[in-house]
């Protein structure tokens, strides 16, 4: 009955959304802001398409995209913009914010461009996570350590592929 | 008549206390162009967290206006009432037993105009207007200034204070370890408010307070309904991750206005040393010159007398 009901209220919600939609003037637009600690890449500019890897699964964005939450895993963000440019942008962690106005905001703690990564020393970095991950003491180091080895795993994937 | 040894020593002081003003004035100009440059980077940290909450309608109003238009935006803060029926009202009559936070954005360091002040000033003013549910309010001071200022009066309110901030320029794990302790601390806050000076030129900083909204807020958030699959989960880690983001902005418009305030604070320091030193030196010469004469007449005198 509850689910029914929310439901029913998503379902008009989103009705209310598109009504929304049709009355802003640039309704099928998607303003995309993404900055990292380092940078900011993107200031509210339009693009087409944004892929972003989410605690979740990897998804894609593009205009009119449902409003939701989603906190990012480490991996590759690829923007696609208006004149058919793809960027490909590594992260770290942060997260992702589809408004419903439309408007995408991606924060990063850290970010760099694909092409910026070395893959030595993310191999390098990854078997000193890993050492760290066999000897970490207590619990707390071991989730950090084991952290430090999934981005550093993501960063080799990233650069080698 | 003031003796001539003390005016050649207090010349001597304000004339290396100028020196000192006027190194710091070009330290903290080097340390703010650093501080500003690195501001433009972390403004959209700023921006996106505030703008989930206008979607989700945790707060109301518009929040990406332009910059210079600072005055509308005074008015995002707190939720107006709206017509009976709606979601809103509920929160805004909860609003008054929420668990609130109040975290004041200060550094160690003084010798910056009323930067710090013009925090504890607001926190002070909104703590007493909300005193009768001050129970359930807690501080958390960024900085020392803040909590020399504040725990005089909260000393029981007090959560949490950090320092050692803002002597490097702040960086995201320095905000990332505030999010922590705060975090840690235990406090099952619902909303928290960043109190920080808010940096729009050299010369021009405005208090500002951004609010921040702990995970069962957004979860009940009004306009929650529209966000599509998502999780408790993923809602923890976004709310903890919005408070990091919030602090890391915070950290830098602070970092920004307190290096310019710092600047503008220094100039007038070796300005005003100047003029004492203008002043003090008419008044050595003159003394000087009393001296002699009136040296030379006891000579004279003297001399006249053995004739």
């Amino acid at each position: 009955m509850a689910l029914a009901f929310r439901g029913a209220l998503r379902s008009v919600a989103r009705r209310l959304q598109v009504r929304s939609y049709a009355d802003a003037p640039k309704g099928d637009e998607m303003a995309l802001t993404f900055a990292a600690g380092n940078k900011v890449f993107y200031d509210k500019k339009v693009v087409k398409q944004i892929d972003v890897p989410s605690m979740s699964g990897a998804f894609g964005i593009l205009p009119k995209h449902v409003p939701t939450l989603a906190v990012l895993r480490p991996g590759i963000v690829t923007v696609t913009e208006n004149d058919g440019k793809i960027s490909k942008i590594f992260v770290s962690s942060g997260t992702v914010t589809v408004n419903d106005d439309s408007s995408v905001q991606v924060l990063a703690e850290e970010a760099h461009p694909l092409e910026n990564l070395d893959r030595s020393a993310a191999q390098e970095a990854l078997s000193k996570a890993q050492s760290e991950l066999n000897s970490a003491g207590n619990e707390k180091a071991k989730a950090q350590a084991a952290i430090a080895v999934e981005v550093a795993e993501e960063i080799v994937k990233a650069a080698s592929g | 008549m003031v003796q001539l040894k003390q005016l050649s020593i207090r010349l001597k002081s304000v004339k290396n206390i100028q020196k000192i003003t006027k190194t710091m004035k070009m330290v903290s100009a080097s340390k703010f162009t650093k501080a500003e440059r690195e501001l433009q980077a972390a403004r959209p940290f700023g921006y996106a967290p505030r703008k989930f909450y206008e979607s989700s309608h945790l707060v109301l109003g518009p929040v990406d206006l332009p910059s210079g238009d600072h005055k509308a935006k005074k008015t995002e803060k707190k939720p107006p009432p709206t017509e009976p029926g709606s979601p809103q009202t509920a929160t805004t009559d909860k609003d008054k037993k929420l668990k609130r936070i109040y975290i004041a954005m200060t550094s160690d360091r003084g010798l910056c105009g009323g930067v710090h002040t013009g925090v504890a000033r607001r926190i002070k003013r909104d703590f007493t207007n909300r005193a009768a549910d001050g129970e359930s309010h807690k501080l958390v001071c960024v900085g020392d200034k803040s909590r020399s200022i504040l725990r005089r009066i909260y000393s029981q309110s007090m959560l949490v204070s950090i320092k050692d901030v803002g002597r490097l320029s702040p960086g995201f794990a320095d905000a990332s370890v505030i999010a922590t302790v705060i975090t840690q601390a235990g406090y099952p806050y619902d909303m928290g408010e960043i109190y920080y000076n808010k940096y729009y030129s050299p010369v021009k900083y405005e208090l500002d307070v951004v609010p921040v909204f702990a995970k069962e807020k957004i979860e009940t958030a009004p306009n929650m309904m529209a966000f599509d699959g998502v999780d408790a989960e993923a809602i923890e880690s976004y709310a903890e991750w919005t408070l990091v983001a919030l602090l890391y902005y915070a950290l830098k418009e602070g970092a920004a206005s307190e290096q310019s305030s710092r600047m503008s604070a220094m100039d007038n320091a070796t300005k005003n040393a100047d003029e004492m030193i203008r002043k003090l030196t008419l008044l050595f010469n003159r003394t000087r010159q009393a001296v002699i004469t009136r040296e030379l007449i006891e000579i004279i005198s003297g001399a006249a007398a053995l004739k």
